[in-house]
């Protein structure tokens, strides 16, 4: 059993934290429950577990002040969970350094598939240690850091220099949602009104050129009014959001 | 103005300039206070010329009458007791409080007394004369003092000079033609009259009036360039003196006449384009703009503004003039704590007043009653001091633009109430429609849930399957019908507040995908989207809700098996976003009702299909507070099409 992957769960209504218990368990993962900020804050540091499921509405503490904290010392996955209503909240935990988000009331499905790609960037950042590789590699995509060349099922995608300053950004960032906040300052250097149109234009352009390459796979996911993702393709259609 | 109401005595005190006017206020004020009656303090400005130290020691006389708790007025007319009168009468003065006056001083002015004068046009009237303790001021009717009054202009001297030469050539040239003597004296009588009214003040009419006989004398009667004559002339001389005096001073009456007509209709004009203007002007901060701009214009000061609300006073308005240098150099913000006086205290403040007199603006409360809606602050620091006439016609303007924010205000009031009335109506209502329809899914929830737990064994995989769809189909109505409850909070007081940012409309489409009812798996959803790069500004959450509601509508209202498209298309300036299906369609006539809160289609029955009719009401809210529109239309041989649309964002492609 020990080296099953560790959850902690930080929830304090007690329906939906047996609801994830459940599944948990079901699946096979090891889990520990929190009820509060300052439980969860305990139980990472005591049993460093390897992803993080953090309810945003926690009685004794904000949740982005959770993310802060914990994202001093550790790099672990750290997914929130909130009500639709709530983007704010949500944009503003991921710019805290969540990687990703589940939206109250979530499907078992959901979450474990949630869960399945922040395991696996652990693991591809595990493997990764060593160092920078040259080269990423993603289902049938490819990029050649060096080279400054991207490649689907293994021809050269024709992209402009924004394009591939998009694509790096979001594969080196593979399974965390990036706020539009966010890519918009690690591209443009700054914030413009401007600025989120052509986000919009330029991420469309992308994915249109990232699909018609690669056949049905999202290679990148939209999250309205959020930002957006890069998802890690393993297998063939085993995503499917 | 108002009548006097019954019970309550008026009483109305006389302002001059005189020392002893400030002992006739105090008298009055007792008086006012000892009987509870309403005291008006009552300035007649007229045409005579007044110097700087009888402008200050009125203007300081009405400012006690003010502290004092008097409503200050001024009036204009040549005749103060005609004027008085006439005030009395209309405004209900019951008691008029009055200085022994020493008869007025003008040269030529009719020696009756003012209060005699009054006592006859306003014979109703209750006339109170404070006797005079103080001895008259010796320089009152001294030439030192008429002559003090007067303005010496070389330019007027030259006019004086010029006429009278003009007036010798002429005489000369009728003597040349032997025309007889008396046509010189009209010749230097028409000189006289024509000084009177190219001059200002008496001194060029009385000078022009003594040269005048002079030079006849000297040029024109026997012994000639001498002022030696025969006796026979002496009448003609006297008789010239007195006509030119009295001719000359009838001039100067109808040109200062002409000059107060002139200003009563300025006046007049200003305050109709005031009122009309006022009348016009929307809203508060039109109101505000419209005095601002009519108050420097009138007195070509700088004028600044505070508005005054619940939460007090609020960030000045500049509008400045060249003529005293706008603002420029001067701390507002330094003076902010008179202005904050003003408003608390609302009475007069700064420059030209007692309180807080070196400031550099003159602050007033435009005010109903206690109530202050505004500070107006007018730099009166390095122009001329505002003349009497300008200040009263102001005051006009201030306590119109008052009776505009009152007016504003109530209207606002108004439709406050009546806003929050038909809130409540409509929270009511809403609440009402939710505890019935939260109940049905509810029962249906716990029911279900029962039914497992209690007969686990009795039942077969089938039916279980279908009791866990049937709790999962319910708790996924409910949360859709939370989500809409919870747009429906953003958009109360009937206003929405939008993040809009610029979004792919393909995004937002497939985000509402993702989001529908179980059972849209049995429709044919297809999107017809003619450009993926169709942008337009809109908030995110609420547009994929207005989509979500539009296609769980029609997935609600097609049997399985339907086909629902939802297409996008760009029209101009506009996307037109559309959600079809080939269902039952819109019941006949009720396209635009559809969107009206608490519309369910087909007549509610006990067993029909749930649904509180808050949807397609949020779609119009929202559509609405985008600025686009949405309608309702059959389709043809059947179904229905639900059109919205958004403004189209324009993209800056910004590749570096």
């Amino acid at each position: 059993m020990s080296n099953k992957p560790m959850i902690l769960v930080v929830e304090d209504d007690a329906a939906v934290r047996n609801l994830m218990a459940v599944t948990l368990d079901t699946q096979g993962y090891q889990y520990h429950l929190a009820r509060n900020g300052s439980e969860a804050l305990m139980e990472v540091t005591t049993h460093q577990p390897e992803v993080m499921l953090l309810d945003l509405g926690l009685p004794d503490m904000e949740g982005v002040d959770i993310i802060r904290k914990v994202r001093g010392w550790s790099s672990m996955p750290i997914i929130v969970i909130s009500a639709r209503a709530e983007d704010a909240d949500k944009v503003e935990a991921l710019d805290a350094g969540a990687d990703d988000y589940l939206t109250k009331p979530f499907s078992v499905d959901e979450l474990l598939a949630r869960l399945r790609v922040a395991l696996r960037r652990v693991h591809a950042e595990q493997q990764a240690a060593g160092g920078e590789t040259p080269i990423y590699e993603n289902g049938g995509l490819q990029i050649d850091y060096a080279a400054g060349c991207a490649y689907m099922a293994g021809s050269e995608i024709h992209l402009t220099p924004i394009e591939y300053k998009l694509l790096c950004l979001l594969a080196k960032n593979t399974g965390k949602v990036l706020t539009h906040n966010y890519i918009l300052k690690e591209i443009w250097g700054s914030y413009t009104a401007s600025d989120v149109g052509s986000l919009r234009v330029f991420m469309a352009m992308l994915r249109k050129k990232l699909q018609s390459d690669g056949g049905a796979q999202p290679y990148i996911q939209t999250h309205i009014g959020i930002g957006y993702r890069m998802l890690r393709i393993d297998r063939p259609s085993e995503e499917s959001q | 103005m108002e009548k006097a109401k019954a019970g309550r005595e008026r009483i109305l005190v006389c302002i001059s300039a005189s020392p002893t006017n400030i002992d006739v206020i105090r008298r009055a004020v007792a008086l006012a206070g000892a009987i509870h009656a309403e005291l008006i303090a009552l300035y007649v400005e007229n045409t005579e010329t007044r110097d700087e130290a009888e402008a200050k020691a009125v203007r300081d006389h009405l400012g006690l009458a003010e502290r004092s708790g008097a409503t200050l007025t001024t009036i204009y007319g040549d005749d103060p007791a005609t004027a008085i009168a006439q005030y009395a009468r209309v405004s209900g003065i019951t008691k008029i409080v009055l200085g022994k006056s020493p008869g007025r001083r003008s040269l030529f002015a009719r020696k009756e007394t003012l209060m005699s004068r009054l006592n006859e046009l306003a014979p109703d009237v209750e006339i109170i004369i404070v006797p005079n303790q103080l001895t008259a001021d010796p320089t009152r009717f001294s030439l030192f003092r008429f002559l003090r009054r007067e303005r010496f202009s070389a330019a007027d001297l030259a006019k004086t000079a010029l006429i009278l030469a003009v007036s010798t050539g002429m005489g000369f040239l009728f003597k040349g033609i032997g025309l007889a003597i008396t046509n010189v004296v009209l010749v230097y009588l028409l000189g006289v009259m024509a000084v009177s009214l190219w001059t200002t003040g008496y001194l060029y009419s009385l000078l022009s009036s003594l040269l005048s006989v002079l030079v006849f004398n000297f040029f024109f009667t026997e012994p000639y360039l001498s002022l030696h004559s025969s006796p026979d002339y002496f009448a003609t001389f006297a008789v010239m003196f007195a006509v030119a005096l009295l001719s000359s001073s009838l001039t100067s009456r109808i040109k200062a006449q002409s000059i107060q007509t002139a200003n009563k209709a300025y006046q007049t004009e200003v305050l109709l384009s005031t009122s009309q203007l006022l009348q016009k002007a929307e809203d508060r901060e039109a109101i505000l703009a419209v005095l601002q701009n009519q108050l420097s214009r009138l007195l070509e000061h700088s004028v600044l503004l505070y508005p005054v609300d619940a939460d007090g006073m609020g960030r000045p308005e500049l509008h400045e003039v060249e003529q005293d240098g706008g603002f420029e150099g001067i701390d507002i913000q330094w003076e902010r704590a008179i202005p904050e006086w003003v408003a608390q205290n609302a009475v007069h403040a700064g420059r030209t007043t007692r309180t807080f007199s070196e400031a550099h603006c003159l602050y007033m409360a435009i005010r109903s009653g206690r109530k202050v809606w505004a500070v107006v602050g007018i730099r009166a620091d390095n122009a001329p001091p505002i003349d009497e006439y300008r200040k009263n016609l102001m005051i006009s303007i201030l306590d119109e633009c008052a009776l505009a924010l009152e007016k504003d205000h109530m209207t606002r009031e108004k439709q406050r109430v009546e806003e929050s009335a038909r809130q409540e109506a409509l929270r009511a209502n809403l609440l009402r429609s939710i505890s019935h329809d939260l109940r049905t899914p509810l029962t249906s929830i716990s029911g279900n849930a029962a039914l497992l737990m209690e007969n686990m064994g009795q039942l077969d995989e089938a039916h279980r399957q279908a009791l866990y769809a049937s709790i999962y189909d319910d708790a996924i109505w409910l949360n859709g019908l939370v989500e809409n409850l919870l747009m429906i909070t953003r958009t109360e007081n009937g206003t929405i507040a939008l993040h809009l940012q610029s979004e792919l409309i393909t995004e937002a489409v497939e985000e509402a995908l993702r989001h529908l009812d179980r059972n849209a798996s049995k429709r044919q959803i297809s999107t017809a989207i003619e450009n993926d790069l169709l942008m337009v500004k809109m908030d995110a959450a609420l547009i994929v809700q207005v989509l979500i509601n539009l296609l769980n509508n029609a997935v609600k209202y097609t049997p399985e098996g339907a086909h629902i498209v939802i297409g996008a298309k760009r029209d101009g300036e506009w996307a037109r976003i559309r959600v079809e299906d080939d269902g039952q369609g819109v019941p006949e006539g009720d396209e635009d009702k559809v969107f009206d809160m608490f519309y369910t289609g087909v007549k509610r029955s006990p067993d029909s299909r749930r649904g509180i009719g808050l949807g397609l009401a949020l779609c119009r809210s929202i559509v609405q507070a985008h600025g686009g529109e949405i309608r309702a239309e059959n389709l043809k041989p059947h179904g229905a099409r639900f059109e919205f649309t958004l403004p189209i964002a324009e993209v800056i492609e910004n590749e570096q």
